[in-house]
């Protein structure tokens, strides 16, 4: 019998021989007369070759293999061990699930440096390719390979951004024997998860603080492209040991008499759509009766009325007045503030002269303000989204949630910046709430679901 | 390329199987000559101002005209690449940033106007100027510039219907193209955009399946965005048909799209590289007339797994074909190399024209010979081609 060999090919795994003996692992491309598999289906596809004492003809082993000598690896703390512990014992493929601030990237660099292997590691934003290979450039030494913002190297160790892998992967998928992916969970759905697929190391170690819920699609869309979840703690089991301990405080605010008439007015528009779409489908979901208003004659205008509502709701004169009490309650502490939208960030920056973090803002200015803040040359930062997730910012203590657009997820994400532990630091995080507004119902229920992982209820201001 | 909800499509029976673009045609000119008077009304103002306000008296204009609101979205979304902006300040925003919010950081009790007043001695600017800077860079705020000739509204829905293929083909997994000439220039495009082609004679020319690697895996979104790039190419060249598979609002949907259809031509494919001798062979063979026809780099045959085109296609009325092969003065490894890959492709009818001068026998060479010296005789190939024709048609 043949052997069967396998190699890369554009993104995929391309296998010829006697491919009947593990004919369900892969399938027959007629374009071009071999047989392919995922390329994230390799480590498989060899398992299976090895069960079944099939001779093989392995390709990618000397591109995927390392040339690299194996480093210390970092200490670490006892949760971070059993994580990586975890990781092993599930055969070096899994999610490792932990709160923002207790050191993720730790656990990633042990495991990197215990594996040895070349490795590619993901993240989602510019901000965090840059922090990322500083990490592992201070841990690691030698060149830190980038492919993202403009620049492309590739290097034993690579930091590359979530979209440049959706581009390149199809590419240098063959190239590294381990992967790790920061805040994996972006890749529980979406086109994007393609470059996961594109990618054949067969050492996948996924990071997040927001696992998607168990058995959910997601979940099960993660457990194919990375591994299933093998350890996972929450702020409450970390909190005031591990992580800094946390206070939550929510601000209720109310509209003025004229917010309230305009809000009153256009919010109506939808409500009385929404309830004729379900005089007439009364089992219809949030996300059906927005599709069926928008069929309408009016949809458009009344769906844009709704989402200017929403906006005043989230962003009205009084909590502009609470965030400029706050910032000068706080203005010898390191602030971070949150707003829903990039306008919302850039009017506050305007009105308290305080750095913005988007994504417009570019890689050198990005350092100047995160410098200037921990040298506390400046005492805030706003941000709508950017700073969401993974910027390590240690020196941040307090967070004004000024609004959210993403739910429970985001919530934990932004409460997370200010969880980093510092000695005698204490995190207060702001909830600011318009009363009987869209945003008072969006505030309490990603409040309830985030308390369902705390020991404590926030207090009310 | 528009997005998936300025996607219109005409159904074919109310099915959006076998569908159409919706594109705009002559008629929409008049309503698009307003959108683009609307859009240059804002020359000079910001992008913020204009985005406020413009959907809106876009959609108006529409709807005066009867037509869908969606197509003027369309239309402002391909308008809105083709005016630029600046930023309106002659200070460098992000110096002025970085001085204020330091300023601003100095004091234990934060006082605008007096971070304002030192940013103001810091910089030699008055505040009001520093205020207007401040975020003067940030896409909303620049201003827009006038363009160096307004975009004419033919220019326009040429563009818009190109934005609407290229949106429907970003949806799609897999085209089927039947492309009449230029076939190598036409593969080399899907190859760079990392698609696999195969290719087959059709009636209409060759046809050219392109899809992605991982299509056969599941559906992936990755190379729609390549056969969406790679179509321009397609567009370049005469006569084609384009049949493309999409998933649309989780429906699945075949948009069919042909050389007739009034898109914007953007690409140019690479001037003929032949020689002289081709040049003037096809002009010979069109100076002749008769039944014949011949047609540059139009059909793709499978050589070993790989492609080769030959130089020309000859097509009488009938529909009988036969390839045409030039091989003129080359070094030896070429000329070995060529008639390997002729012997290749002889189960077709193939005629290669040979230079004189070239060291080789008829036995090497698969097909019809035609020797020559300067100049390929088109007579004496029509005469070729004909009896090449004729003992097609004598076969059982």
């Amino acid at each position: 019998m043949s052997p069967i060999r396998l190699s890369f090919d554009r993104g995929t795994l391309r296998v010829d021989g006697a491919v009947e003996s593990i004919s369900e692992l892969v399938r027959r491309d007629d374009r071009t007369g071999f047989h392919r598999a995922p390329a994230h289906h390799y480590a498989t596809v060899l398992d299976a070759c090895r069960r079944r004492a099939l001779d093989v003809e392995n390709r990618l082993e000397p591109t995927l293999r390392s040339t690299r000598t194996q480093e210390p690896p970092p200490s670490l703390r006892p949760y971070q061990e059993q994580a990586l512990f975890a990781f092993h014992s599930f055969g070096r493929r899994g999610v490792v699930a932990l709160p923002t601030g207790s050191g993720k990237t730790r656990v990633a660099c042990a495991a990197i440096a215990r594996a040895g292997e070349r490795t590619l590691v993901l993240v989602p934003t510019r901000v965090l390719l840059e922090q990322w290979s500083s990490v592992l450039r201070a841990q690691f030494g030698g060149p830190i390979g980038i492919v993202g913002d403009g620049v492309k190297q590739l290097e034993p160790i690579t930091v590359m951004t979530f979209e440049s892998a959706y581009r390149c992967l199809d590419r240098y998928g063959d190239r590294f024997g381990m992967l790790v992916v920061d805040e994996v969970h972006h890749f529980s759905g979406g086109g994007r998860a393609e470059a996961l697929e594109m990618c054949a190391a067969p050492i996948r170690l996924g990071l997040t603080a927001t696992p998607p819920f168990p058995g959910s699609l997601g979940a099960e869309r993660l457990r194919d492209l990375v591994g299933p979840v093998v350890f996972e703690l929450e702020i409450a089991d970390l909190a005031g040991r591990d992580l800094a301990p946390l206070e939550v405080v929510q601000v209720c605010v109310a509209l003025t008499a004229d917010e309230r008439l305009a809000y009153g007015r256009d919010i109506e528009r939808f409500a009385a759509l929404r309830r004729d779409v379900l005089r007439l489908n009364p089992d219809a979901d949030w996300l059906t009766c927005v599709k069926a208003i928008a069929r309408t004659p009016q949809g458009s205008d009344v769906l844009a009325a709704m989402h200017r509502a929403g906006a005043l709701a989230a962003f009205p004169s009084a909590k502009r007045a609470a965030v400029r009490e706050l910032l000068a309650r706080h203005r010898s502490d390191r602030t971070l503030l949150f707003t829903a939208t990039a306008d919302d960030a850039y009017a506050l920056a305007e009105e308290a002269l305080i750095p913005v973090i988007t994504a417009d803002v570019g890689r050198a200015e990005r350092q100047t303000i995160l410098t200037a803040f921990r040298q506390r040359r400046v005492p805030a930062i706003c941000s709508a989204r950017v700073l969401n997730e993974g910027v390590d910012v240690p020196e941040a203590n307090v967070a004004v949630i000024v609004a959210g657009a993403l739910g429970v997820r985001e919530h934990v994400q932004r409460i997370g910046r200010v969880l980093r532990p510092e000695p005698g630091k204490r995190a207060i995080a702001y909830e600011l709430m318009t009363m009987d507004t869209v945003d008072e119902a969006r505030t309490r229920a990603r409040g309830r679901r985030f308390a369902a992982g705390r020991s404590s209820s926030p207090q009310r201001a | 390329m528009l997005p998936a909800d300025l996607l219109l499509l005409n159904a074919r029976e109310g099915h959006l199987a076998g569908a159409s673009p919706r594109y705009l045609t002559g008629r929409d000119e008049v309503w698009v000559r307003a959108v683009i008077d609307r859009f240059d009304g804002y020359v000079g103002r910001t992008v913020r101002e204009r985005d406020a306000e413009l959907v809106d008296r876009v959609r108006s204009i529409a709807r005066d005209h009867g037509v869908s609101t969606r197509a003027a979205d369309g239309v402002v979304h391909v308008l809105s690449r083709r005016f630029k902006t600046k930023v309106d300040t002659p200070l460098d925003p992000v110096a002025v940033r970085a001085a204020v919010f330091e300023e601003a950081g100095r004091d234990a009790h934060y006082d605008r106007a007096l971070a304002l007043s030192r940013a103001e001695s810091r910089l030699g600017v008055p505040a009001s100027e520093i205020v207007r800077a401040l975020f003067a860079d940030r896409p909303p705020a620049r201003r827009i510039v006038a363009p160096a000739a307004p975009p004419s509204p033919a220019v326009v829905v040429d563009a818009y219907n190109l934005a609407l293929v290229q949106g429907l083909l970003l949806r799609s997994e897999r085209v089927t193209v039947d492309v009449r000439e230029h076939v190598r220039a036409v593969v080399r495009f899907a190859k760079l955009a990392g698609l696999l082609c195969t290719y087959a004679v059709g009636e209409n020319g060759t046809r050219l399946e392109v899809s992605g690697p991982l299509s056969i895996l599941r559906h992936t979104t990755k190379y729609g965005f390549a056969l969406a790039s790679f179509f321009p190419a397609v567009v370049a060249t005469t006569g084609f048909r384009l049949e493309a598979r999409c998933v649309l609002r989780d429906e699945p949907v075949v948009v069919h799209v042909g050389a007739a259809d009034r898109i914007a031509r953007t690409h140019k494919l690479p001037k003929d590289a032949d020689s002289a001798v081709e040049r003037a062979l096809a002009r010979d063979v069109r100076r002749i007339g008769g039944p014949w026809s011949l047609v540059r780099e139009a059909d793709a045959v499978n050589v070993g797994g790989r492609p080769f085109f030959p130089d020309f296609t000859i097509r009488h009325v009938d529909g009988f074909v036969a390839l045409v092969e030039v091989v003129g003065f080359y070094t030896p490894e070429y000329l070995h190399g060529k008639l390997e890959a002729l012997r290749a492709a002889a189960y077709r009818p193939l005629i290669v024209c040979i230079d004189q001068s070239l060291a080789c026998e008829d036995g090497d060479v698969a097909g019809a010979v035609l020797r020559f010296k300067k100049r390929v005789d088109a007579a004496a190939l029509l005469a070729v081609a004909e009896q090449l024709r004729s003992s097609t048609a004598r076969l059982p």
